[in-house]
């Protein structure tokens, strides 16, 4: 039950929240391959270390924010706006 | 024929728990992080998570670009139509949600069952939406104790449920 | 063994007698006993039988390691199976008996399965009892290897759950416990100390326990005059989550009388701590030695724990065999008590000489450099025969065989390292202790006293007594719950199930309800003197919740019965009842199905309604439709993103039929769009459905389309919607007041009116589900339950008849009008159900468009939504499959049918279907097959009712 610091709310348990996978993902345009669609669908990064991923907080505020988290510690080193930059990570 | 007559819910489901009847307006900003403020009285100082009462209105900002307003029908009514529609989607939404006024005895314990929250961030002047059992509540504490919960209309029948089964000795 | 109470000593209260039976036998004890203490005051000395095997056993232990005495508590709805005798508190009027035992433990029939014991070694179930199934035998190998019995009716008690958010939350009331409370409490901390047992104090035994005991209670009293500290006994952490959240059980009424228990029975705490202290003790190894499961067999600590708490002697003549110095001071103050204490036989050579001369006035005779090699006796320990260790720790010489009727024994200590394990927290190996301890520690939590391996043992390590060269013994146990031995062990090695996460599933060493806790480090570190490895090099297996087992009802909580998936009613549920509907669950709504008269069945009730609608006028409450509100001057381009279609286009007063579809392509969902102005829509989604569809909506706008000025509000429990359906619905509804106008000129199919109704603001909308001409009229929530009742009123000249869900699938299956996740599913793209079109020609990108291009979703093979007319008069069955006519099962599926009713008003069934290039097949006949029975089908058009519309559109 992750502690989730919401940049709107402050931190929640984790079952306000629902996890949308990985962050960062650009949309590729109509006329992109098949071969660019299938990634941006379904390949993922899965990193042992410090995973940048979307959460929305459902029974919150009902904003989508992003967060790096350890996949191995479930440390969350930072959360922040869904439009604003990136902040310095750790590895 | 006579105009339609409503059915109101029962205004005391339990004892502790009253259910209040009031308008709703529902303000949001048309875009999320723009800078117009709706025409409401202390819109422009209200911080996302707080809560303020000002010309017999309860005024709430429960999440960036959002802002509730509590208050008699009519009140409320006569407030939609005056934020610009240019800049906002201002509904009266009182019929979708239920409000509820917690006794200062049964807040504390029906926070402790159901919400994870930590109570210590639930003080007067904060208006909080979260998660209280398996439905989303919108948390207002009041100076004397006791807490106000808006919900979804469709979930008062649940939460009045939720309430008995915590002070019902078995 | 024969234990007895001593006349003095103890924390029971003698003053006071409790009652209680035992295998149905009378006995009696004191408060302050548990189970296992009042029955070991009463000499009885085998409780129960082991899990496969049936070998006669008694308390190895005194607290919730114990392993063997396994009972069935109480009877009936709150009987609870496999409950550790030394967990439970006496009480009046308790009932309990053996598990795995017939008719007794003392008389178990179930004993020849120990006869057998050399072909039913671990894991004999994946070599033996194969052929010709080993479902032959299972039943009966089960049955023979039970446990305890579940009860059969719903559990009665109630269960509370809190939540608490803690400054310091320590874990354990021992002393060490107790002693870091009440530093941070003086320093200024608010702290939540919780500890599993009924009393403070922790394992307290050994020839200090009168000062240990008084410096507990001086502690206790120090910690419970602070306002800023609150104990809770009867709390045991069972878990460690992430970002320091624990959950506890609190047992509130399992130690009182029945007819004494009021309120909940237990509470589950689920506490957020700033910072977490374990303080959780150290549990007790055996030692491994032939016939060390023998009833009289004991761990020295328990028998300590036996003597200090309940002022009982585990037997008459007592022999102590040990590692380290700990176990010496159970053995000591058991002397001092004026139990006869035989023998200490003592593994290493050398040992203190304070308690060598402790020994020797207590007039023990103590062996160095001697283990047992194997207890005798066949219902109990009747004696040792000893042996000498060598250098290298292997049994050796002769020894001599020593008479006893309770055999203490200490492998030495395990520090309780579980919950730091659950929070993250690695384990270092101490080798002075010869035992896992907390290593590094992610988490705001540390441990303190044994717990962290603060132990003074000076031990010797003896992991399995055996003579040099000699397997592990299979007559020595490691695993006394589910009965494996070392020699288990080494089958596991010797069949190279030789890793410690192999070795447990194999052996299902620790994996009884006691998790190995006085097994597990014994059994890898057997495993490691196999291998050539010291045991921190085999490693521990994962360390789970709950630590000791839990009831599920404290997990349940309150979501049970109508707490747990609660169906909201509709605005207009009274007049539903009233009117005697029949009401099911669809989504989280409960709906009226359908409404039969007197004598109706499902059947003929449903069958009268779809007919009456069409015949004259029905009425629907369609309250659950989702409606969203979508505002904004980027409203018509974010929702021509959205759906399949254009919205765009739409004219301000009309409603157009949209599809939404996932980036998949899949059909998500389907409604009514009906444009209120220029920059305000109002968006219907599928019954239920509207909150994850104002979730994707908000989805797309905070996460890619963010420079959208679009705002949208699921606004669907603000109305009440009754339908009007029929011929007769406009006539109907002109009887009524309002500032409308409802001919058929003013409002055509799929338009959009707003203003008042009855004196009440309206919303009505001309959109069609059944077929029929048809209005959706929303009024405010609160005026549902009137306006049906006016409707009911002004349609009663008509013969308005109300309809549910079933007649209204009926109506919309005559038409061919799908129903999205009946006739869809996670495979169905738009070009599907014949709205390819967007897909290829729209201007604008949409939500999925770029899936429906995939080479997959061009095949002229996919299958496509049709008709089905059933050639020989029967009802066609959903889910049946299509294959060529005359083609037997199993065949190639081609498709299968979605929905299929008797329709009243065509006067014989009609289904839907997805079949591969459907729409090229009309007319085609074909075979639907159904667990056995073939159909005559053939394809037509979805639509088999007024296929041009000619009633809607009236």
């Amino acid at each position: 039950m992750l502690n989730i610091d919401c940049p709107y709310c402050g931190p929640r348990a984790e079952s306000e929240y629902r996890c949308g996978g990985e962050s960062l993902i650009q949309r590729p345009a109509l006329d992109c391959s098949d071969a660019e669609w299938a990634d941006y669908l379904y390949t993922r990064n899965n990193p042992k270390g410090v995973h940048i991923e979307r959460w929305h907080h459902v029974h919150g505020c009902g904003m989508w924010f992003n967060a790096a988290r350890s996949t191995v510690t479930h440390q969350i080193f930072a959360t922040w706006g869904m439009t604003d930059p990136v902040p310095e990570l750790p590895e | 024929m006579a105009e339609l007559v409503p059915s109101l819910p029962d205004p005391q489901p339990l004892p502790g728990v009253a259910r209040l009847d009031l308008g709703v307006l529902s303000v949001r900003r048309l875009r999320r992080f723009g800078p117009a403020l709706p025409e409401l009285p202390m819109s422009a100082d209200l911080a996302v998570g707080t809560a303020a009462r000002a010309d017999g209105l309860l005024l709430a900002a429960p999440a960036p670009g959002e802002w509730l307003v509590l208050g008699s029908h009519s009140t409320i009514a006569d407030l939609a139509p005056t934020q610009d529609p240019t800049a906002f989607l201002a509904l009266a939404v009182g019929e979708a949600h239920a409000i509820f006024r917690l006794a200062p005895a049964l807040a504390a314990e029906a926070l402790a069952a159901y919400a994870p929250i930590d109570p210590a961030s639930l003080t007067p002047g904060t208006a909080t939406r979260a998660r209280f059992a398996e439905i989303t509540a919108l948390i207002i504490p009041e100076p004397d104790g006791s807490l106000l919960m808006l919900v979804d209309a469709a979930d008062a029948d649940h939460l009045v449920a939720l309430l008995a089964f915590m002070t019902t000795d078995p | 063994m024969s234990g007895y109470r001593l006349a003095e000593g103890g924390r029971i209260d003698r003053s006071r007698t409790v009652r209680f039976r035992w295998g149905g036998q009378p006995y009696e004890g004191h408060p302050g006993d548990t189970l296992a203490s009042a029955l070991l005051a009463n000499g009885v000395s085998i409780v129960g039988r082991s899990f496969k095997y049936h070998r006669p056993r008694g308390l190895l232990g005194a607290g919730l390691e114990e392993p063997n005495a396994l009972l069935q508590l109480g009877d009936g709805a709150t009987t609870v199976p496999n409950r550790k005798a030394t967990e439970v508190e006496l009480f009046d009027g308790l009932s309990a008996s053996a598990v795995n035992a017939w008719p007794s433990p003392e008389l178990d029939l179930m004993a020849v399965n120990g006869l057998v014991k050399r072909f039913i070694p671990a894991a004999f179930y994946y070599k033996t009892f194969t052929w010709p199934h080993w479902r032959w035998f299972e039943p009966a190998i089960r049955k023979a290897a039970g446990l305890g019995r579940a009860p059969e009716a719903a559990d009665p008690d109630r269960y509370d759950q809190r939540h608490a958010h803690e400054d310091l939350l320590v874990v354990g009331g021992g002393l060490a416990g107790l002693a870091a409370a009440l530093e941070a409490a003086r320093a200024g901390r608010q702290v939540l100390l919780v500890e599993g047992d009924a009393l403070l104090g922790g394992a307290i035994f050994g020839r200090q326990s009168a000062d240990d005991r008084a410096e507990a209670e001086r502690l206790a009293a120090a910690l419970s005059a602070l306002p800023n500290v609150t104990l809770k006994t009867r709390t045991l952490a069972v878990g460690y989550h992430d970002h320091n959240l624990l959950s506890l059980v609190e047992r509130l009424t399992d130690h009182l009388p029945e007819d004494r228990r009021r309120g909940p029975r237990q509470r589950l705490w689920k506490v957020r701590a700033g910072e977490v202290v374990l303080a959780t003790g150290a549990i007790e190894r055996p030692l491994v030695f032939d016939g060390n499961d023998l009833p009289g067999v004991m761990l020295a600590s328990a028998a300590g724990l036996y003597l200090e708490r309940h002022a009982v002697a585990p037997g008459r003549r007592v022999v102590l065999a040990c590692n380290n110095d700990r176990a010496w001071g159970a053995a000591l103050a058991l002397a001092e008590a004026g139990v006869r204490v035989e023998a200490i036989l003592e593994a290493r050579a050398e040992v203190e000489p304070a308690l060598l001369a402790a020994a020797r006035g207590a007039g023990i005779v103590v062996e160095t450099g001697t283990t047992v090699l194997q207890a005798l006796g066949r219902r109990g320990v009747t004696g040792v025969r000893t042996t000498r260790l060598d250098a290298q720790g292997h049994a050796t010489g002769e020894g001599r065989r020593l008479p006893c009727d309770c055999l203490l024994m200490s492998g030495g200590f395990s520090p309780v390292v579980h919950l730091h394990s659950q929070a993250g927290g690695s384990l270092g190996w101490d080798e002075g202790l010869q035992a896992f301890v907390p290593g590094a520690q992610p988490q705001a939590c540390r441990s303190v006293g044994a717990a962290a391996g603060d132990l003074d043992l000076s031990i010797r390590p003896l992991w399995h007594v055996a003579r040099a060269g000699a397997d592990p013994s299979p007559s020595a146990w490691v695993d006394f719950q589910n009965d494996v031995t070392a020699g288990d062990v080494a089958l596991a090695h010797r069949e190279a199930f030789r890793s410690v996460e192999h070795l447990k599933r194999y052996t299902t060493l620790g994996m009884a309800s006691d998790q190995g806790k006085t097994s597990n480090v014994n059994g890898l570190a057997i495993m490691g003197t196999l291998l050539g490895k010291a045991p921190a090099d085999v490693g521990t297996t994962r360390f789970r919740p709950p630590y000791d087992p839990s009831t599920m009802g404290a997990y349940a909580g309150l979501r049970r019965g109508d707490l747990l998936r609660p169906a909201a009613g509709l605005p207009a549920h009274a007049a539903h009842e009233a009117l005697g509907a029949v009401f099911e669950e669809y989504g989280h709504w409960l709906r009226p199905a359908f409404y039969p008269r007197a004598g109706e069945g499902e059947a003929r009730a449903v069958a009268r309604e779809a007919a009456a609608v069409r015949a004259s006028a029905g009425l629907f409450d369609a309250s659950p439709l989702g409606k969203i509100a979508v505002k904004g001057p980027d409203a018509a381009t974010f929702l021509d993103r959205i759906y399949v279609g254009t919205i765009s286009t739409l004219k301000p007063g009309r409603c157009r039929y949209g599809l939404m579809l996932n980036e998949h392509g899949i059909l998500f969902d389907d409604g009514v769009v009906a444009r209120i102005a220029e920059d305000h829509f109002l968006v219907g989604t599928t019954s239920g459905h509207a909150a994850a569809v104002q979730a994707a909506f908000q989805e797309w706008l905070q996460c890619e389309w963010t420079g959208l000025a679009v705002a949208s509000e699921n606004v669907t429990q603000g109305w009440a919607v009754m339908n009007v359906a029929g011929p007769h619905a406009r006539t109907i509804l002109q009887s009524l007041e309002t500032d409308i106008d409802l001919s058929a000129d003013a409002f055509p199919h799929l338009a959009h009116r707003e203003g008042t109704l009855e004196g009440v603001h309206c919303r009505i909308q001309r959109v069609s589900f059944t077929g029929e001409l048809s209005f959706e009229v929303a009024v405010p929530t609160r005026y549902g339950l009137a306006l049906h009742a006016r409707l009911m009123e002004a349609g009663a000249p008509f013969g308005i008849t109300p309809f549910g869900v079933e007649a209204l699938m009926i109506l919309r299956t005559e038409k061919g009008f799908l129903h999205l996740g009946s006739d869809t599913d996670g495979m169905t793209l738009p070009q599907d159900i014949g709205f390819g079109g967007p897909v290829t020609t729209k201007k604008v990108d949409f939500v999925g468009r770029r899936s429906c291009l995939r080479p997959d979703g061009q095949r002229a093979d996919r299958r496509q939504f049709v008709g089905l007319e059933s050639l020989d008069g029967r009802l066609l069955p959903v889910g049946a499959h299509v294959l060529r006519p005359g083609e037997a099962a199993p065949g190639r599926s081609q498709g299968w049918v979605t929905s299929s009713v008797n329709s009243p008003n065509l006067g014989r069934p009609h289904a839907l279907a997805m079949i591969e290039a459907g729409q090229s097949r009309l007319g085609e006949e074909i075979c639907v097959w159904d667990l056995g029975t073939s159909h005559r089908a053939r394809i037509v058009d979805p639509c088999a009712f007024d296929p041009e519309g000619v009633r809607m559109h009236g």
